[in-house]
Formats: structure tokens, sequence, C-alpha cells
């Protein structure tokens, strides 16, 4: 990964970076688990619903 | 004289009489006797799991 | 007058003395091996590995492992606990793995009121994540490209706390293990200050087959501007010719020395010891003004001896050391789909102590676990063997 110099940077372009890194953040926050519960109800057989993924009482 | 310019170190305790530590008590308070103690627990450690009183606590199902 | 050779065999024909036929390998008019300074290394090379072949060394697992059988193993520091808890783990399916995990905790100061959980792996992929109540993630995903090769990214990121990024990479010889991995690295090439953060580099080579000696590399610049701080660690093992005895020494770059012993006393049973010898400064301050007038070195130094016995139903485990803790950690199947967990410290030089107790709940979310379960297989008829979940 090359950066620019950082007089070369603009005020703008510096704010705009830290905006793209900021959303990346919270992406990872919140988007992880989803990812992971998305990961494994493709792979599972029988599709459990939303209710049974978070839910912890068994499902059958 | 408030001790405020004496030499530190000297300030507190220089009034006092000091006793002498003997040889083992400066022995206990150097580095070496961590050192040695903790050694000696790691292979009275390592020879009692090597010997046979640690199988002895295996009971034999 | 000679009899005539027939021409495609080549090494009957005479040569000049000291000057060798053309090997097979040469022949094939390859640059590289017909060139005689790299057919010097390439053959150098061939060499040392047939060398190292015949030695029939095998990997000495990696440096992260290197005292696991003691540290994670036999001692329950890990796995320890206070207050009460309970956790409801729902397995989807077994393979791949998926599973979710609810976890219930009071009067802990360090686990969350609340956490969950979820975990998915299959052979080359491993997943995992954990978000609790203060909604503070932690992630790791692990992904091996071969058998040699794995990647692993482990990602922190708490409310109001600098996140954590972690990228590793593991490399698995045929008798060596390597792994680089850095913590938060920040990259700026045009200041005088390229890398910022941590990196640590380690080798861990197998000497004889059941001896290794190993080596780690630390640099860290945690701020721009403040002086870099690099360190070495030294690391060696040995796995005795049965494997049911190891040993492993560290002397680390920030003065600690660490020793460990660990033996497989029978089938259930395993036993280790662990020595701690940590050397540092602290600052002697002046009684008087209380500022600080020179330093004194000083060595801290702890030895933990604790066995582990591991039966069908149940997990125990205890440890005393030399500070004067005695810890036990128990862990009790007693239904198939429950589990109860207790475990106690009690600090003999300080009387203190500390409590914990849980309950495990494993629950199915597919009809195929839930016979798994009770002992049955998707038909209903009983298992043979009681299953491993």
């Amino acid at each position: 990964m090359i950066s620019l110099p950082s007089y070369i940077l603009s005020d703008e372009s510096k704010e705009r970076i830290s905006k793209v890194w900021n959303m990346t953040h919270t992406i990872a926050h919140y988007g992880w688990i989803p990812f992971i519960l998305y990961l494994g109800w493709t792979h599972t057989a029988n599709k459990p619903n939303l209710f049974n993924l978070l839910s912890p009482l068994p499902s059958v | 004289m408030s001790g405020m310019f004496q030499v530190p170190g000297q300030g507190a305790g220089a009034g006092m009489p000091r006793k002498p530590k003997s040889k083992f008590q400066e022995f206990r308070e150097s580095p070496m006797y961590t050192v040695l103690v903790n050694g000696a627990f790691f292979v009275a450690g390592v020879a009692f799991i090597h010997s046979p009183l640690m199988e002895m606590l295996a009971p034999e199902l | 007058m000679s009899t005539p050779v027939a021409l495609n065999d080549f090494s009957k024909i005479p040569t000049i003395p000291g000057v060798s036929p053309l090997t097979t390998e040469q022949s094939r008019q390859s640059f590289w091996s017909s060139n005689p300074i790299s057919s010097f290394i390439i053959d150098t090379y061939k060499q040392i590995h047939s060398h190292r072949q015949s030695l029939s060394l095998s990997n000495p697992g990696t440096v992260e492992d290197l005292n696991k059988e003691v540290s994670r193993d036999v001692f329950l520091n890990q796995y320890f606990f206070t207050g009460l808890r309970a956790d409801l783990n729902k397995a989807f399916s077994l393979n791949p793995a998926f599973q979710t995990s609810h976890t219930f905790s009071i009067g802990s100061n360090t686990l969350p009121t609340y956490a969950f959980s979820a975990l998915f792996a299959n052979d080359d992929l491993f997943v995992q994540g954990n978000l609790d109540s203060d909604y503070s993630l932690s992630g790791r995903l692990n992904y091996g490209w071969n058998k040699n090769n794995i990647s692993k990214i482990n990602v922190q990121i708490a409310n109001g706390q600098p996140s954590m990024c972690q990228l590793e990479q593991d490399f698995k010889g045929s008798d060596f293990s390597a792994n680089f991995k850095t913590l938060n690295p920040s990259f700026d090439l045009f200041s005088e200050e390229v890398f910022n953060g941590v990196a640590v580099g380690s080798l861990l080579q197998n000497i004889t087959p059941n001896f290794a000696l190993g080596l780690e590399v630390l640099y860290s610049r945690s701020q721009k501007g403040s002086p870099a701080d690099a360190g070495v660690s030294y690391l060696t093992r040995y796995v005795s010719p049965k494997k049911d005895w190891i040993f492993s020494g560290q002397m680390q770059a920030n003065g600690a020395l660490v020793a460990s012993f660990w033996r497989k006393v029978s089938a259930n049973v395993e036993a280790g010891i662990e020595t701690t010898l940590q050397a540092g400064m602290i600052p002697i301050t002046d009684p008087v003004m209380g500022t600080p007038i020179g330093i004194q070195p000083t060595i801290e130094g702890s030895t933990t001896i604790g066995a582990k016995y591991e039966y069908r139903q149940s997990v125990y485990r205890g440890t005393i050391d030399s500070n004067g803790k005695v810890a036990c950690f128990l862990e009790r199947k007693i239904l198939p789909t429950l589990s109860v967990l207790f475990c106690g410290e009690i600090d003999q030089f300080k009387q203190e102590s500390k409590l914990g107790c849980g309950l495990q709940f494993e629950t199915a979310g597919s009809q195929e676990l839930l016979m798994m379960q009770q002992g049955l297989d998707a038909e209903g008829n009983p298992l043979q063997a009681p299953p491993q979940l």
C-alpha cells in the first residue's frame, strides 16, 4: 500500500479517507456476526430461519 | 533544617541505628534467592512428575 | 582400434580425465543447470535438502504452541472465571461446523453480562465472532491456502477504545515452522518512520527428530515519533522419543525466562510444571523528595505445578503455585446436553479467594444433531460411541 506524502493530500481527501476508514470500521463491527451467520446458514442443510438462528432454544 | 538540601538517602534513616544484616538476610533479599528457589522448585517438580509417585496419583480405571 | 560405441549411450563416451560427463540433470539443457555457478548453488541446495530429508525430521509445531501442553491443556488459567455463568450452545451442523452460543454471566469483573458468539468452520476456513453487551467485537478468521500455509486475521473492536487488528501468516515446512505477524500495522513510505505498529517474526527448526530451536524477533513502534523497540527471544523444545514428555524453554526479549515440563502420566492423566523468572528494573525513589534517584534490578519468580484428569464425562484440573495460590477447575457432563462447571482459587498468602460456577447447555438446531445428542443416529438407532460434541 503506497500512500501519498502528506503535503500532497488536501484536507478534503484526508477527510474522505478518514470517512472511508470509519465506515470500514463500522461495517466490520456490526457486519461480522451477520456474515458468519449467513455463511453458516448457506452451508446448513435445513436452512434455519432467523429466529432459530438467534434463539438459544432447540429449534426441533 | 528541613532536610531538603541533604544528600538523598541520608535524610530519613540517618539518625536511626542500623542493624547489621546477616549474610543470610542479605542473600534472601538478593535476586539470586528467587532464581535459586524457583530453579529448585522446577527441578523438584520435574523429578516428582517423572517419579513413580505421580503414577500412583493416576487412578487405574 | 577401439570398438565403436553406440552414439545414443553418452555415458560410455571416453572423457578427458578430471572432467565428468554431463549428468542426466545437466543434459536437459536448462540454462540454470548447465551454468556452473547456478548449478553449484542448485546442487548444494539439493545436497542439503537430501541431507535434511535423510535426517527424517518432523515438523516441530508452531511457536505459539511451544508450551501449549502445559499452559493451555493442563493449567486452568484460560478456563478460569468468577461469578455465575450460563452458556447456551446451539449446534446447527457438524461438518461444516456451525454453531451459535449465548453466554450470560453475573458477578464477574471480566466477563460481560451477555455475549453472543457464532462459529463456522470447514476444512480450510475458520470464522469466529463474539459480540458482547458492551458492543465490543472480537473476531477471527483463519484460512488455510494449503496444508502448509495458514493466514489469520484477528480483530478486536470496542466502543471508545482503539481497535486492534492482527494479521498473521503461518508457514509449516517439513522440519520447521515460520510465523510472521503484525499488530495494527500502518505504513508511511514518505516519512523516515516507514512502519508503525508491532511486527513479530519467528522460526522454529527441528535440529534432531526430537529437539527444536527457535528464534523470535520483535519490532515495535507504538506511536509516530516515539522511539522504536526491538527484541529477540530464544526458544527451545524437546519432545521425548515416545512423545510422553516435553520440555520447553523460552528466553523472552522482555527479560523473562520460562521453563516448562509436561508429562503424560497415563492415558487420561497429564501433569505439568512451569517456572517463570521475570527480570525487571524498579526505580528507586528518594524517600524524602519522591523523585527517582536510580534503578534497581529485580527478579520475580513463580513456579506452578498442575495436573489434569480427563475422563469421558468429566475433566478435572488443579494447580498449586509458589505464590500460595491453589486453584481447581472441574467440568462434568451430567446429561448429554448439560455440563456443570466449577472453579475456585484460594490465595493462601493474601487470604483471598475466587469462585465460579457455570452451566453449559447444548441444544440442537437440526433433527440429526438432536438425535445424536441423545445417543441415536438419524434413523433412531443407538450409536456405538458417545457423540463427541
